[in-house]
Order: structure tokens, then C-alpha cells, then sequence
């Protein structure tokens, strides 16, 4: 292969690596699903990151400028990935990934984006297309 | 004259035989668990966590195997792998609580074989709860054949259960059940909000129940349930008394709370276990700290009861005597630990004492009958806060006696200095933070230039749950302590979120190479948090966890040994090359359990807020005079509860919760040959 098809090679991939085709402001979750995820939450998120997702004894705020300035411009894949990685911390990613996608439906309702027509993917490649962005 | 000598020796052997009574009387009122029993979740209603069982000793202990193991993992919606259990044995069957649903078993103490299950599905109620966690349970019997276990269910009902075949007592409350939500002076008590993590105990024919709440780092209002203590006739079920833990209008400390605060302010309850003392008939409550763990603008004053050592008749719920251990609490230093009942003679006078152990690494000793002092407690200046609304209690209670058994406060000599480069790195990040001494208040972040107070014991540091155990033939006092500091601030509250006006915030700097360690034990689990020191280790000098030995009769601290071993991440740790890493322990509580010459000291975990490299599944068995270690056993697991010790067909048996990150729970008994 040619250095110059290398170029344009790259030049797509990084491309696509930034081609965000939406954005958290654009409605990607339902109102039922972010239902769904405030139940799991409540079950499994909330001894540890509080009622109002302000945090408590060992858990880290989800909602808030805190947690927004942190996760401003990564996706709701790096954030679905995070959390089936490593909770609940004492059985980490023994949830079902339908569980997970409803408890970031339920992170991005209290932080206040809209809903919108359609539920969040259970799948991570696919949530990468969604960028988290603190401001509209 | 005959007569006479006949008379004086009659009345000489009578007064023998009453101070042999008196000795005998005065001897069985702390004397652990008895019998070869478990009759109580800390062994006795003193929770000494002591039985003078001795056929395992130091010359045998090395023999000890893993004779049966019960599994907890179908107990429950989804597995449970923070079994905090430790089970009661009464007539050679184990009765405890399993899985997050709480499920009452009665297990055969010998084999481990199933006998009974209670499973209550509380629906709605139960789905959501603020505790899941589960301790245990509590017995009553009347000595005529009519024995109880006494369960809080998740949503927060009391059930009093047959213990020959678990199904619920019909003459108790309603068909068995009372609902524990109704009495709180709130007119929606919801699902969730209030329920309890520790069993509740019984004293005489009298069942006291506390009560946990979700935590308090960021509330979402400054309305909240009281924690209410409230006595229940074992037989009926009758409400005998509540104890309102925040005093209300016309109550002794009423205007401790100012603005009418106590009229919203809730939590305030007793999460950890209680303790009583039959003789006298006293319950012994530990109170927690009120709404808004972090921020007290909303409760100004000195918030009576929170934070104290409640004594209270237990058949009428009248206060005998309280000590506030902390005034205005904005460091959630609540009590979290069971009270200790033990009697102890200093300077050749006899007294019932109390000792409390406590996060901030005090040990409080107290007469139990009148509440005074053994050693004076002095109320020192403390430094005033600069949060907005805020206002602390000018002084706060310091023990003279016994010296604390944790670091306290944070200076730059508390940080690591492994070596040079390391203790300058060190240095830099604390300078991040407000350091200073025990009760240096909380900032707003960005004040004088600071991101946050480094607290040190933090709120989930020193003493908690797990506590100490005590030996009553000696009077020392065994406490497993946890040195683990943490930045945190006071942030405004999103008035969206909360009512508040300001919340506890964590207050980590960018200042920090800190992230997960490079490689954890594989006994622990996940880390639910990061430290904060240079490259990933801890930034306070070792040890990070430690066992203290103190005697209560003189004060002193006997001994005092670090928890195991250096993690697996700090010992392969390039920076911690060719270091000496003796004695520096992991940073966990050991779980601590006494018998007549031996203390048994599983690693433990314990804490869900745990730091890298805790835990670990070493059973380790300590000679109770020296610290000194006997020997170790590996268990599948690591010890989530405190172990408990009994005798069956002449054999006896150790019993200690386990499990580990993606373990589910299980029993493991340990017996010899």
C-alpha cells in the first residue's frame, strides 16, 4: 500500500473516530427507559451514590457540574463501558446490558438532557456515536 | 457459749455463701457468651464477642480445617457479596439472616445442614430499601419452650418467628409483624427510606429496635425520617416506648435544635448494633449523626441526641444517662460501633463500665450505671468554621484516657516518607488541602487557596461497625481500626437537587498520580476507591490498618499490631523497591472474636468505602496477651462478618462469614479433627 493510501486511509479512520452523529442534547433515551434505569438505580447505585446521585460513602457524583466537567466531550459508550466494567463494585458487570444502557438513560435524565423517540443501544460501539456535552 | 459458736459459724458460712452468691452474680454479668452458646449477635447482650471456650488453643490451632460451608448465593434476587452476618447458636442450630432479601435460615451447628428458611416477599416495600445489608437477628426465649427469632425485614416490618419451624408467632403484633414505619411523627414514611442494617436486641421481655438510614453525604432535602428507638413487649408486640433520638417540644435538648429544626431534621437513629445489660436492665444506644452528614447550617446547635451514648431503662424507655460524644456533627463521625459492656476495677474500685470505640479513633469508658467518666473527658476549643450558615460547637469531648488507638488529624509528618522523592511528592499533594488537627471544620472549595479538608480518620476510618470485642476475665479491650484519610469539602447544594443550601462534596486535586493500583490482591475486590498519595499509594504512613490491645482497668495500651501484611500493589510497586514493608498491614478492620487465650482476627473487609488493597482471605489467629501470631488459615473468602464461636457434641466450631468480588457469600465453619 502506498504512503499516499495510508493518508487517506487514516484520514477516514480518524474521521470517523470523531464523526459524532449525535449528541446528549438530542433526545437519545426514553422516558420509560430512564423509568427503568431510576429502579436498577435505586437497587443497585444507591447506597453508595445517594438519593439526588450527589455521591456518598465511596461513590462518586453522577449528576451535577462535577460529574459533567469530567465527562464532558467522551461518550455514552465510554460511560456504559465504565460502569459494566466496574459495578456494582462488589459483582462488577453482572448486570444485563439492558440494565446498564437503562442506568445511563437514568444519568443523563437527572442531568437533565431530553428525551427523545427512541431508547438508548445496549451496545457499546454504537453509544460511542453519542457525544456528552455539558452545554447545548 | 455452745450456742453460740454454733451461731457465729452458721452466720459465718451464711455470709460466706451470700458473698459467694454475690461473687457468683457479680461474676455471670459480663462473662461473654455462655454455655457454649451464641445467644446474641456480639455473643452476649454486652456484645463482648468473648466465649471462654478453649478446646481450640494455641497448641491446636494449627490443626483447624474447614468442616462444612453453607452457601448464600441463591438467597435473594441477585447474590450477596457483603454478608456482614455474624448467626446466633442456641441449642445446636445456627440462626441468621442470608441474602439481600434477608432470609432467616436455621442451620444444624454440627453439619450445616439446612433445617428451615423463612422468606418473606415484601413486594413494593421491599424492593427498595435503605439498607441491604444484614447482620443478623435476635432470640427470646420464656425457658418453657416458647423461643422466637426476632427479624427486621429490608422494609423495615419486626417479625417474631417460631425458632422450631420459622413461621411467624400469631400473637405478635399483627399475624406476627409490626410495621416499623408508623410511630415516626411523619405523615409518609416511603418505601425505602428508613429500615435497618444491625438486629435488634432483646433484654429481659423487652425487643429494642434501632434503625438505618440511606447516607447523608449529598441529601436531597433537609427533611427527613427520625431514627427513632422504640421498646416492644416480646410476647405482644406491644409499643411499650419510642425515644425520640431528636428531642421534640417540651423534651430535656429541645433547644439544642434551633430554628425549630428538630421539627424536620431526621436520621438520628441507631444503626449499629445495640447492647444491653440484663442485670440492670439498661439498653445502650449508639446515635448517629443527623441529616446532612457534611453541613449542619440547617441544625444549628449541639443536636441532642445525635452522636451520643443513650442509656434507657429498657421496659420503660426512660433515660437513665447520655454523653454527646460529638457536638454539632459536620464530620459524620456517628457512633458506628456497638457499645461494650464490661466490668473493670481501676485504682482497686469495681465498675460496670461502657466503652465506646469510635471513627475518630477515641475509646469513651463510662460507669454504665451512672454515665460518669472512668477518666475525665475534657471539652477542648475547636476551630471555628468559615462555611456559609455554618456554626460548630466552640468545644468538643477529648478522652483523657485511654490515648486514641488511630492517627488523628493530618500533618506533614503523617505523610509517607518511604523516600525522599516519595515524601515530597506526598507533600505536594497535601498542600492541596486544609490540614490540621482533629475537627478542623470543612471548606467550600477555593478557600485560601484550598481545594478541600483533609479529614483523617475520615468517615468511613478508625472504628466502625465491626468495633472491638472485649475479654471480660481481663478487662482489655481488643478495637481494629482503619487509618484512611479523605479530602472533602462542602459545595453548594443544586437547588434542583436538594434543599440543602450545601452538601459534602469529595474534594480530590489535580495535584495526584493517583489512580487504581497497579495490580490488587486477587482475594480482594474491586477498590471502591483510589488513593490520593504520591503514585498511587497511600499518602499517610503505615500502618493502614491495626489491632490495639487496651487495658480498660488501667487505660493503657498494651499492644498494638498491623492487620496482616502489606497489599500484593504496594509491595510489587516499582517506587517501593528494597523497602521494608514489616508491620505496615492492609488497610482494613480485622473482624475480632476472643476466646480464653486466643483472638481470632480474619482480614476483613467490611466496608463497602473500602481502599485498595483491603481485605484479604487470611483467617489469622493472634495470642490474645502479646499480638503476637499463632498461625493463619487461608479461607475461600474474605471475612465479610465477625466470627462467632460455639460447642456441639463436644466439639467446638469457629463460624465466619466470606466472600469476595464476584464470590457469592458463604458460612465457613472450622473445627479441629
Amino acid at each position: 500500500m502506498h504512503s499516499a493510501q495510508i493518508a487517506i486511509l487514516g484520514f477516514f479512520v480518524s474521521c470517523s473516530a470523531a464523526a459524532f452523529t449525535r449528541s446528549v442534547w438530542d433526545g437519545v433515551y426514553t422516558k420509560e427507559q430512564a423509568s427503568r434505569g431510576q429502579t436498577s438505580y435505586r437497587e443497585e447505585c444507591l447506597k453508595c451514590h445517594g438519593e439526588s446521585l450527589g455521591g456518598g460513602e465511596g461513590g462518586s457524583a453522577l449528576a451535577g457540574e462535577e460529574f459533567l466537567r469530567k465527562w464532558n466531550g467522551k461518550t455514552a459508550g465510554d460511560l456504559f463501558r465504565l460502569i459494566r466494567k466496574t459495578m456494582p463494585s462488589d459483582d462488577p458487570g453482572n448486570l444485563s446490558s439492558r440494565e446498564y444502557s437503562d442506568l445511563v438513560a437514568y444519568i443523563l435524565s437527572v442531568n437533565e438532557f431530553p428525551v427523545g423517540p427512541k431508547e438508548l443501544d445496549r451496545d457499546a460501539a454504537t453509544l460511542d456515536d453519542i457525544r456528552i456535552e455539558a452545554k447545548r | 457459749m455452745k450456742l453460740l459458736a454454733a451461731r457465729t459459724a452458721s452466720y459465718r458460712s451464711f455470709s460466706l455463701a451470700l458473698s459467694l452468691l454475690a461473687l457468683a452474680c457479680y461474676a455471670a454479668a459480663q462473662q461473654g457468651a455462655k454455655n457454649g452458646e451464641w445467644r446474641f449477635y456480639g455473643g452476649d447482650a454486652g456484645t463482648t464477642k468473648y466465649s471462654s471456650l478453649d478446646q481450640i488453643n494455641a497448641a491446636n490451632v494449627k490443626d483447624l480445617k474447614i468442616v462444612w460451608q453453607w452457601k448464600a448465593q441463591n438467597f435473594g434476587k441477585r447474590p450477596d457479596f457483603n454478608w456482614e452476618v455474624t448467626p446466633l447458636m442456641i441449642g445446636g442450630v445456627l440462626y441468621f439472616t442470608a441474602g439481600t432479601r434477608r432470609d432467616v435460615l436455621a442451620v444444624d451447628a454440627a453439619t450445616g445442614e439446612t433445617l428451615w428458611m423463612y422468606r418473606l416477599d415484601e413486594g413494593a416495600r421491599g424492593a427498595v430499601v435503605a439498607r441491604t445489608v444484614n447482620r443478623g437477628l435476635a432470640y427470646w426465649s420464656d425457658g418453657k419452650g416458647d423461643n422466637r427469632i426476632l427479624l427486621i425485614s429490608p422494609g423495615f416490618q419486626l417479625i417474631a418467628l417460631n425458632a422450631r419451624n420459622g413461621v411467624p408467632i400469631p400473637g405478635f403484633g399483627k399475624d406476627g409483624f409490626i410495621d416499623l414505619t408508623e410511630g415516626l411523627d411523619r405523615e409518609v414514611v416511603k418505601p425505602g427510606q428508613i429500615g435497618s442494617s444491625s438486629p435488634a436486641i432483646v433484654i429481659r421481655d423487652t425487643v429494642v429496635v434501632g434503625a438505618a438510614l440511606l447516607a447523608g453525604t449529598a441529601p436531597p432535602s433537609k427533611n427527613n425520617v427520625p431514627g427513632y428507638i422504640r421498646g416492644f413487649d416480646v410476647r405482644t408486640g406491644k409499643k411499650l416506648w419510642t425515644f425520640h433520638t431528636i428531642a421534640q417540644a417540651g423534651e430535656f435538648g429541645n433547644d439544642t435544635w434551633e430554628g425549630e429544626s428538630w421539627k424536620y431534621t431526621g436520621n438520628t437513629a441507631a444503626w449499629a448494633p445495640l447492647s444491653a445489660d440484663e442485670e440492670l436492665g439498661y439498653v445502650y444506644i449508639p446515635v448517629e449523626a443527623p441529616t446532612g452528614d457534611f453541613y449542619g447550617g440547617n441544625r444549628l446547635g449541639n443536636n441532642l441526641f445525635s452522636d451520643s451514648l443513650v442509656c434507657l431503662d429498657a421496659r420503660t424507655g426512660k433515660r437513665i444517662w447520655y454523653f454527646q460524644l460529638v457536638h454539632h456533627d459536620v464530620w459524620d463521625w456517628d457512633i458506628a460501633a456497638a457499645p461494650i459492656l464490661v466490668d473493670i476495677t481501676v485504682g482497686g474500685k469495681k465498675i460496670k463500665a461502657v466503652a465506646q470505640v469510635t471513627k475518630q479513633a477515641f475509646t469513651f469508658v463510662f460507669d454504665r450505671v451512672t454515665g460518669n467518666p472512668v477518666w475525665p473527658i475534657e471539652e477542648r476549643a475547636v476551630p471555628p468554621s468559615s462555611v456559609p450558615g455554618e456554626r460548630m460547637s466552640p468545644t468538643q469531648p477529648f478522652p483523657t484516657r485511654p490515648a486514641p488507638f488511630d492517627r488523628q488529624g493530618v500533618t506533614l509528618d503523617d505523610l509517607i516518607d518511604f523516600t525522599p522523592a516519595l515524601k515530597e511528592e506526598a507533600v505536594k499533594i497535601a498542600s492541596q488541602y486544609q490540614l490540621g488537627p482533629l475537627y478542623t471544620p470543612l471548606i467550600v472549595p477555593d478557600t485560601n487557596g484550598k481545594i478541600a479538608t483533609l479529614l483523617l480518620p475520615n468517615h468511613t476510618g478508625g472504628a466502625n461497625w465491626p468495633g472491638g470485642a472485649v475479654d471480660p476475665e481481663t478487662g482489655i479491650l481488643y478495637v481494629a481500626s482503619l487509618t484512611q484519610q479523605d479530602p472533602l469539602a462542602v459545595a453548594p447544594a443544586d437547588p434542583k437537587r436538594s434543599d440543602m443550601g450545601y452538601v459534602g462534596r469529595g474534594g480530590r486535586g489535580g495535584v495526584s498520580q493517583a489512580g487504581p493500583p497497579a495490580s490488587d490482591d486477587a482475594e480482594s475486590r474491586a477498590p471502591a476507591r483510589s488513593n490520593i498519595g504520591p503514585q498511587g499509594l497511600p499518602l499517610i504512613k503505615p500502618p493502614w490498618g491495626r489491632i490495639t490491645a487496651i487495658d480498660l482497668n488501667s487505660g493503657e495500651h498494651l499492644w498494638m499490631v498491623a492487620n496482616g501484611e502489606a497489599p500484593d500493589y504496594i509491595k510489587n510497586h516499582p517506587a517501593m523497591k528494597g523497602i521494608d514493608l514489616a508491620n505496615t498491614g492492609k488497610p482494613s478492620r480485622a473482624l475480632l472474636m476472643v476466646t480464653k487465650t486466643l483472638l481470632f482476627a480474619p482480614e476483613g473487609n467490611n466496608l463497602f468505602a473500602a481502599a485498595p488493597g483491603s481485605g484479604g482471605n487470611m483467617l489469622r489467629i493472634l495470642d490474645k496477651k502479646t499480638g503476637k501470631l499463632i498461625h493463619q488459615i487461608a479461607l475461600p473468602g474474605m471475612a465479610t462478618g465477625v466470627p462467632m464461636t460455639y460447642m456441639v457434641n463436644d466439639r467446638q466450631f469457629i463460624v465466619v462469614a466470606v466472600a469476595a468480588s464476584g464470590m457469592p457469600a458463604e458460612l465457613i465453619a472450622l473445627a479441629l479433627p
